[in-house]
């Protein structure tokens, strides 16, 4: 599955258009890395913990849309965006959509 | 008097000097990393035009990247803003820590890319992230674009 956020795959021409596909997942961490993440969080500096959870979405995000785009027969998914927020408190909610295309070399 | 006070605030004063300290500490090295790796990656153009790219340009392969972080606030940067929104005016404290945040966050974008020629339509979003109690205590980064390959730089 050929991803992009750019109108077209590059050196590639869209021959059919499969419409908008998205993927979305809320995850959270394990409470005792939230308490660390906090005491961490009080001294300042990157909350590595949280860094992997949003890591983590975005793959498991991108591929419910890659699926979602599978069972349409696309082979590529043009104009990917991401959308964030934080549901409650230690958890983090991403949002991923995109149009489903297929595409052949060009 | 001064001795009861004294008992009464020496925890406070303790927390503040002490994440005041742990908090720049932190911030400099950090900066120090940032400026490092963006020099080590300064070879990599990112731009955030490009949705429309030129059909003559020959380009190989191509490929979506992203790069992630979160970045805390520590007590003393949040105590200080919370004077700062009753005085009103620039809330500097702030403005580093969702600066360190977008640039890790390109940083490590641009570090997923390695051997790319440029990264086109780079976007960049954040959210403020809360835990605990208080109503802003770090902020999240993610920055995400299409990282192009260009024929001689595969052949290279």
């Amino acid at each position: 599955m050929l991803l992009s956020n750019v109108e077209t795959i590059p050196g590639k021409r869209i021959v059919r258009h499969h419409g908008m596909v998205t993927g979305s997942t809320v995850r959270a961490r394990f409470f005792l890395i939230d308490l660390w993440q906090w005491i961490k969080g009080f001294f300042g500096g990157e909350l590595k913990g949280y860094s992997k959870l949003i890591g983590d979405t975005r793959q498991q995000a991108l591929k419910r849309m890659e699926e979602q785009a599978e069972r349409l027969g696309a082979n590529a998914v043009v104009n990917v965006r991401f959308a964030t927020s934080t549901v409650s408190l230690g958890s983090s909610e991403l949002y991923v959509y995109g149009t489903a295309v297929e595409v052949v070399d060009a | 008097m001064l001795e009861h006070l004294l008992d009464e605030y020496l925890p406070l004063l303790v927390m503040l000097l002490g994440t005041f300290l742990t908090g720049m500490i932190i911030e400099r090295r950090h900066y120090a990393s940032i400026l490092r790796r963006e020099l080590a990656t300064a070879r990599i153009h990112h731009l955030n035009s490009g949705k429309k790219l030129d059909p003559k340009a020959r380009i190989s392969q191509s490929r979506l990247v992203c790069g992630e972080a979160v970045i805390s606030v520590e007590f003393f940067r949040w105590f200080v803003g919370l004077l700062h929104s009753l005085l009103g005016g620039t809330m500097r404290e702030y403005e580093t820590a969702l600066d360190r945040a977008r640039r890790e966050a390109v940083l490590r974008m641009k570090e997923s890319a390695k051997g790319a020629s440029a990264i086109v339509n780079v976007r960049v979003e954040h959210t403020p992230i809360s835990y605990g109690l208080s109503r802003f205590s770090g902020v999240e980064a993610i920055a995400w674009g299409t990282a192009i390959y260009l024929e001689e730089d595969r052949a290279g």
